[in-house]
């Protein structure tokens, strides 16, 4: 994609995130007769970022650059959605198996997707990482840990 | 002296001695490791500081941006590749005289230098900061909101390649901070029906979407592209190349001075940060200089302008905020935040409702100084050697779960994490398309003091937006703000190639 065809994309999108900007200010309630209320600033915006987005197709159409993209980092579709799964998964996770299982989980799955082989050294690493982890945030912070099917602490409970 | 009473109360406080070294440590370690900065360190470590009384927790943050632009350095000079933007003229001579087997005279200047930048900056800040307050003390609603949309149009044109997407950048940033109840009338606002929104989007998990994520989602493309930092030392250790000579510290003096003084009031210009202030530094002291040609040889000098010029960038970068409530870097809007939770309002103010808190903060800066510099001048070889044996593979996958972590812990919600992730993805599109990360945060910051002094300006006034151009301190920073704008459109226009 050449230089210009981007930028003027960049300014569409832009474009399309202050009409929604825009509707979403129009969606506050307000007083009629408050012409300063709570929907004034949201408004305002909404109109300069549609402004701006015009503005920057209209100076994409008009001053061309001539470097494409080709020097810039590829795009990695697979490797980014691999990365906002894991955090996703997470956050599920999280919530039905707890704290260390998910980071032990989670933090092996990260550990792959940055090219480290998958060898003893590498599950030693993420199972003292993942009991790190545990004992810094949950057991010395108190970060609420919200376990219901594995807490840790339950675990010890029991045994203990 | 108001600055002995700030160290009174500062040793006062073991806790905050305590992690003003802890600071100074992580500072110049994380600083020290490629593509980390010191405002991801402070975004992942602002939820420890919930737990902290207000000196402790502002100390612990404002020192790890000190030493974290210090460290930068070691990167720079050991593996050519900037740990901080700010360090990135620092290579030019710092890793030529590494590969000639001077890295420790290399990391001595830089020491040096960043010590004597930082101690000008904190002096200028220490005693211009009460003089600038005591005037701005008496601005209202129109004053400040001229200041506001100043600092926007500032921040927005200058701190990125291209003026339209910065601009565009701080709009996103402010329309972003009106989400939630509107703080005048109660009313929801862009909420979706979305009872998590209500009260609004919360500043850590945007900054840990923003820096962490983001960073994390770049350095995993550049594994796969084969162009991963590696962070195999470059240095040939040679015991005699490692002191700085007593004539070389002499022949720094004036560079270093004068290149605190360019880094300085950079400084207290909003949005012009680090890296900016070192390459300007270092390029006029070349352009001085009567040994041009050796200059990105392995010069002590070319080392000295731009570790001074960076680290003086910190303390003058903290004026705006604590004048006039408007921070001008990203580290000074995080701060905002940590103050807010405290209960402390930002302002001219401060100086009085909060005096010994503020110098007491000022006392931990200098004191941060002293410790990064003795932690560098005796130990940065070691640090560099240490991270050069610790793969960034391993490094980002526990960088991505202490973010997850920050963001939860926060407020134990996972809708924070979620939004992390979601910022997380919005913040490697602003990379990927040249919008400005940092103008983002800082008018995502801004912007609700802004709306109210705008509001509270309306409903003072006779002659409705008029008020602005009827005051002429409010005119003058409106002008201000337009003068750099056309400044820095006229410089656009006149090299035909660069983005506008």
């Amino acid at each position: 994609m050449t230089q210009t065809l981007r930028d003027a994309a960049v300014g569409g999108f832009v474009m399309a995130c202050g009409a929604l900007f825009l509707f979403q200010a129009r969606m506050i309630d307000t007083d009629p007769d408050d012409p300063f209320g709570p929907k004034l600033a949201p408004t305002i915006i909404a109109g300069l970022t549609i402004g701006f987005g015009l503005l920057q197709v209209l100076v994409a159409m008009l001053r061309p650059g001539t470097a494409d993209d080709a020097a810039t980092q590829p795009f990695r579709p697979l490797l980014f959605c691999s990365v906002i799964g894991a955090g996703v998964a997470y956050i599920f996770l999280f919530q039905f198996v707890g704290y260390l299982i998910s980071t032990l989980v989670v933090l092996t799955g990260m550990l792959l997707l940055f090219r480290n082989r998958f060898s003893g050294r590498l599950m030693v690493t993420a199972v003292l990482g993942a009991l790190v982890y545990h004992v810094v945030f949950i057991e010395l912070m108190n970060v609420h840990d919200p376990a219901s099917l594995l807490s840790f602490r339950n675990i010890l409970n029991w045994v203990g | 002296m108001d600055i002995l009473d700030g160290f009174a109360f500062l040793f006062s406080n073991p806790v905050a001695l305590l992690f003003v070294g802890l600071a100074a440590i992580i500072g110049i370690v994380v600083g020290a490791l490629p593509g980390l900065t010191a405002a991801a360190a402070i975004a992942m470590l602002l939820p420890v500081t919930f737990y902290l009384d207000p000196l402790s927790a502002l100390a612990f943050l404002y020192v790890i941006g000190k030493s974290g632009r210090f460290g930068g350095s070691i990167a720079a000079i050991l593996f050519n590749t900037p740990g901080t933007a700010a360090s990135a003229a620092t290579m030019i001579d710092g890793y030529p005289m590494a590969q000639s087997g001077k890295a420790g005279k290399a990391l001595k200047t830089a020491t040096v230098a960043s010590v004597t930048g930082d101690i000008c900056g904190e002096l200028i800040l220490i005693f211009g900061a009460v003089f600038i307050a005591s005037y701005t003390v008496r601005f209202g609603p129109p004053e400040y909101f001229s200041i506001y949309i100043m600092a926007f149009v500032v921040i927005g044109s200058v701190i990125g390649k291209s003026i339209i997407r910065g601009i565009l950048s701080t709009l996103f940033g402010a329309f972003i901070s009106l989400i939630g109840l509107d703080p005048i009338t109660g009313e929801s606002r862009m909420t979706m029906d979305s009872l998590e929104l209500e009260s609004g989007l919360s500043l850590v998990p945007l900054l840990i979407g923003i820096f962490v994520v983001t960073e994390v989602l770049v350095q995993i493309e550049a594994k796969a592209a084969a162009t991963f930092s590696r962070m195999e030392g470059g240095a040939q250790r040679d015991p005699d190349a490692d002191r700085l000579t007593f004539a070389e510290f002499r022949r720094c003096i004036p560079v270093m001075l004068r290149s605190s003084a360019v880094g300085s009031f950079i400084g207290m210009m909003p949005g012009l940060g680090s890296s900016v202030a070192c390459f300007v530094a270092y390029g006029e002291e070349k352009r001085r200089a009567k040994n041009k040609a050796e200059w990105g040889t392995g010069i002590v000098e070319g080392v000295a302008a731009p570790e001074s010029a960076n680290n003086a960038v910190s303390g003058p970068s903290m004026i705006p905020l604590l004048t006039l409530g408007v921070p001008g870097s990203t580290i000074a809007a995080i701060l905002v935040g940590v103050f807010l939770i405290h209960g402390i309002q930002v302002g001219p103010n401060i100086f009085t409702t909060s005096h010994d808190l503020v110098f007491g903060l000022f006392a931990a800066g200098l004191l941060g100084i002293v410790l990064y510099g003795l932690i560098g001048y005796f130990g940065a070889p070691f640090i560099g050697r240490l991270i050069g044996h610790v793969s960034p593979s391993v490094i980002y996958p526990f960088i991505f779960l202490t973010a997850f972590i920050a963001a939860y812990s926060a407020r134990s919600s996972l809708f924070d994490v979620g939004v992390a992730l979601a910022f997380g993805v919005v913040g490697y599109l602003m990379r990927r398309f040249d919008f400005s990360a940092p103008a983002f945060i800082i008018a995502f910051v801004l912007a609700k003091g802004a709306e109210e002094a705008f509001r509270q300006s309306l409903l003072l006034s006779d002659n409705g937006m008029l008020i602005f151009v009827e005051r002429p301190v409010s005119v003058a920073f409106l002008l201000v703000g337009v003068a750099v704008v056309g400044v820095r459109m006229i410089g656009v226009l006149r090299k035909p190639k660069t983005e506008i």
